[in-house]
């Protein structure tokens, strides 16, 4: 199971998550943050609000003491002087509403709505009719004092309010200037709502019905607002501030009345619900803006530390490649000072480090074992090739290399029917072994290398343990091997042709003793010891003597007769003997021979060696002996020494045969060399001789020039065998063609001295 | 050659090489006796004084070198020559230790018999 990471760098890891790390809490306490004290602002601003109200409605109500004082002070003053005295009334009036500059007129008119005295004094307006104004009408039914709705007077552009009283049977009415009342001198001179976080807040008063007593605006004064339809229950009012939400020209407002019931009042304070959030909006704006530096600056902070730690982990990495380079002793030199800041990194360095000595041992044993494993291979005789399953090769020894010409960094990897050609028909071997997980082997597989026979075996173990599958082959040269069965075999059919021979030996050797022996009587009897007294005898009872008897032979032709049957005999004799001699098996061990005897012994047995099927007779030949008798005896097995001298011998005889050499001749020479180390024997023909090439490989196994059936192409290397092995001699061989051929055997003194 | 006439036997299996031992030094005036079997042999020397043997190997009974262990054991000192048509023949060293047998073997067919006759004359001299 492997969870399959998206690759991604430490910086940028390190830098987003330190950013998110920074920049999360200051995002979430920002919200946090923005909501709280949007709400606490919220309250701030209508608390600010209130207290602002309720200072202008105090204000307002305050100043508006001064004309109500005025007025009574007007109505006491009328009620104290005498009736229609309106002289006094004129004078009262006129000094108040000099005294009072937010005074715009005083009026007087009495119960029947006639003007009786104005100040200041004008002509006209006295004895005018005011009846059908509302503020008389109301006034004339209740003593209350009567706010009159504000209005602009004719030819003047001053709003004005009324306020009216009766007193007894006058009606007072006093005009007040809006204007000249501080507190709108003061709303309408400066911003009342400065300090406050909002700018663009709006405070109207409007009048009972409505009409806009101020406003920011001055062309909206006494025009209508139907913004603030609020008109609170008079009775149940208790001073408290209200809060509307209303939206003009699409605009959203906050609006808070204030009512002031002397005079049904309103006073608005309409706050933009935007402008409201504008301290909110700031505060976001602050928060993302500290939160895009705070993200920078740890930004710079993570890509800092990364490259810290980029630095450290270079070092690792060039170590660590150092030693994947197989360059293991990593020194913390100055260029390369394996010392990082951080513990951890120093801690990793210094176990890489004790990695790689440790790798490094590992390393050498392994490159030990393994030049130890390949040594072994090499050391081999046989040719060693391992094979991956897809037959390509892995390994491959000296000998596979000396035999095949090309070295295992040439076949490495290759197919091994490519580089190992000779292997090609017995591939499948291979591949069933690797299939069956079964040795398999091909034994003495013949094969032709450069016109040489050659015998090998071939083995093949298949990789079955761990997961190196495959297989190994070995091929071994067992030619020599076949070769020495040959001969073993072919010893063996002597041996038994010798066992048969010496039986048969002795069932000749008695009859012809008979024949002989007795023939030897006869001689003694009838020739050569005539003069014996039995013969005499005998002579004498048969009637005659031994003198007659000795002429009838001799004229008879009876010496010659019996010398004949003795020499055939003998003959026969020497015959059986050297047959026997060659084959017989009590001679397989060494024994000391003289040279000599055993050349003439051996010729005797080469005349013997008559074959019609052979056609040579070896009677036809002349024997040329240069036997030097001083020549020391040898300690040789003396049957294998005349099996070679014979076979060369018989070669001699056929070659010169099958070439019609008209006068064939056979040198024997037997020396001793120069220094008395070796005995020489040495066959020269006249025969035809033979080329280089030929004369080269004749002493390779199975190399033959006679026609098929008439040589097993062993004999001479079976020679070359036995006196190169068995007697550590040498046999070599010069030959000219047209000319003749001689071999020349060499066998060493030496053993003899040994033997002795 | 020895004048005084000796007294050999011949033992051997074959008659015709028997006879022709038997002739042979009859002929050169020994007083010859002869046995086909080893046991009939070994009766005749301890019936007659035997100065000399020819002794076959291969022999349808105890075989020639036994008969020589046997014989010496009767008479002491008869000159034994050993006479054999098998090329396999090798005298065994308790026989080739004695000194009334020659060291060479005669094998048969034997071509030079006045050899033979002097081998065994010369060890009867040497004895007596």
């Amino acid at each position: 199971m492997k969870t399959i990471f998206k690759e991604t760098s430490i910086k940028k890891y390190l830098g987003f998550s330190l950013m998110a790390l920074v920049t999360l809490p200051i995002i979430i306490i920002g919200i946090i943050g923005i909501t709280i004290s949007s709400s606490a602002l919220e309250k701030q601003i209508i608390n600010f609000d209130h207290t602002h109200m309720h200072h202008i409605e105090g204000l307002v109500k305050q100043q508006l003491k001064s004309p109500l004082s005025d007025l009574l002070i007007i109505s006491n003053a009328i009620s104290g002087s005498e009736e229609d005295d309106l002289d006094s009334i004129q004078k009262v009036i006129s000094a108040i509403q000099v005294q009072q500059k937010h005074l715009f007129r005083v009026q007087v008119s009495d119960s029947r709505g006639r003007v009786v005295a104005v100040a200041p004094f004008e002509k006209n307006i006295i004895g005018l009719d005011v009846s059908g104004h509302d503020y008389f009408v109301k006034s004339l039914r209740s003593n209350e004092v009567f706010w009159g709705a504000s209005f602009l007077p004719e030819g003047a552009n001053i709003p004005l309010a009324s306020i009216t009283k009766r007193q007894d049977n006058y009606i007072v009415t006093v005009f007040l200037s809006l204007k000249e009342l501080p507190v709108f001198k003061s709303l309408a001179s400066r911003n009342y709502l400065e300090g406050s976080l909002v700018s663009t807040r709006r405070l109207t008063i409007t009048d009972q019905e409505g009409t806009f007593i101020y406003h920011p605006d001055a062309k909206k004064i006494l025009t209508r607002s139907y913004d603030v339809n609020y008109v609170p229950d008079l009775k149940s009012y208790n001073g408290k501030i209200s809060v509307k939400n209303k939206i003009i020209d699409g605009v959203e407002y906050i609006v808070n009345i204030a009512f002031i019931p002397e005079t049904n009042w309103k006073i608005a304070l309409y706050t933009p619900l935007s402008e409201l959030r504008i301290p909110i909006t700031k505060l976001m704006f602050l928060i993302i803006v500290i939160t895009i530096i705070v993200s920078i600056i740890a930004l710079i902070i993570s890509i800092h530390i990364s490259n810290r730690f980029n630095d450290a982990l270079n070092k690792l990495i060039i170590i660590s490649d150092a030693i994947g380079k197989g360059e293991y002793e990593i020194a913390p030199d100055e260029k390369n000072p394996s010392q990082t800041k951080f513990l951890e990194f120093n801690q990793l360095a210094s176990s890489f480090r004790y990695m790689s000595t440790k790798v490094k041992d590992r390393e050498y044993k392994i490159t030990q074992v393994q030049s130890y494993l390949s040594n072994i291979m090499d050391s081999m005789p046989s040719i060693i090739i391992s094979v991956d399953p897809n037959l390509l090769v892995t390994q491959w020894n000296n000998a596979a290399e000396a035999a095949s010409k090309v070295t295992l960094q040439e076949v490495y990897g290759k197919r091994l029917v490519d580089v190992f050609p000779q292997i090609k028909s017995d591939i499948y071997l291979i591949k069933e072994s690797i299939e069956n997980r079964k040795a398999g082997y091909l034994r003495k597989k013949f094969l032709i290398e450069s016109k040489n026979l050659k015998y090998q075996d071939i083995f093949i173990y298949p990789l079955i343990v761990g997961d190196l599958h495959g297989a190994v082959i070995r091929i071994d040269n067992v030619t020599e091997k076949v070769l020495m069965e040959e001969m073993m075999v072919q010893n063996e059919k002597m041996l038994s042709i010798g066992g048969l021979a010496a039986g048969m030996a002795h069932e000749i050797n008695n009859p012809l003793a008979g024949m002989m022996q007795t023939a030897n009587v006869m001689s003694n009897r009838l020739v050569d010891k005539l003069d014996l007294p039995a013969n005499k005898r005998a002579a004498e009872e048969a009637g005659t003597t031994t003198e007659a008897i000795y002429k009838y032979m001799q004229s008879r032709d009876i010496p010659r007769m019996l010398h004949t049957i003795k020499k055939s005999g003998k003959h026969a004799a020497e015959v059986v003997s050297n047959m026997l001699n060659f084959a017989r098996k009590t001679d397989h061990s060494k024994s000391i021979v003289s040279v000599q005897d055993l050349i003439e012994k051996t010729l005797e047995l080469a005349v013997t060696d008559y074959d019609m099927k052979k056609e040579y007779d070896f009677k036809q030949i002349k024997i040329e002996k240069e036997l030097n008798s001083s020549a020391p005896s040898l300690l040789c097995e003396q049957t294998k020494i005349q099996q070679v001298l014979l076979n060369l011998l018989r070669n001699s005889a056929q070659a010169m045969q099958e070439a019609c050499i008209k006068d064939p001749v056979i040198y024997i020479r037997l020396k001793t060399s120069d220094d008395g180390e070796f005995i020489i024997i040495e066959i020269e023909d006249n025969g035809p001789g033979m080329d280089e090439e030929i004369s080269k490989r004749i002493f390779e196994p199975f190399f033959t020039t006679k026609g098929v059936g008439k040589g097993t192409g062993l004999g001479l290397s079976v020679s070359y065998f036995i006196i190169k092995e068995n007697h550590g001699g040498e046999i070599s061989v010069t030959s000219e063609k047209g000319i003749g051929t001689k071999f020349i055997v060499s066998l060493p003194v030496k053993g003899i001295k040994d033997g002795q | 050659m020895g004048n005084k006439c000796r007294k050999l036997i011949v033992v051997d299996d074959e008659a015709f090489v028997r006879d022709s031992f038997v002739d042979y030094f009859e002929d050169c005036m020994w007083q010859v006796e002869f046995a086909e079997k080893e046991e009939d042999a070994l009766d005749i020397i301890r019936s007659k004084d035997i100065d000399c043997a020819i002794v076959d190997i291969r022999m349808g009974g105890m075989g020639g070198d036994q008969f020589i262990r046997e014989a010496d054991k009767i008479k002491q000192n008869i000159a034994f020559v050993i006479c054999t048509g098998s090329p396999e023949y090798e005298m065994p060293d308790d026989i080739s230790a004695m000194k009334n047998v020659s060291n060479e073997v005669f094998s048969k067919p034997v071509s030079d018999l006045e050899k033979l006759e002097n081998t065994l004359n010369d060890i009867a001299n040497r004895l007596s």
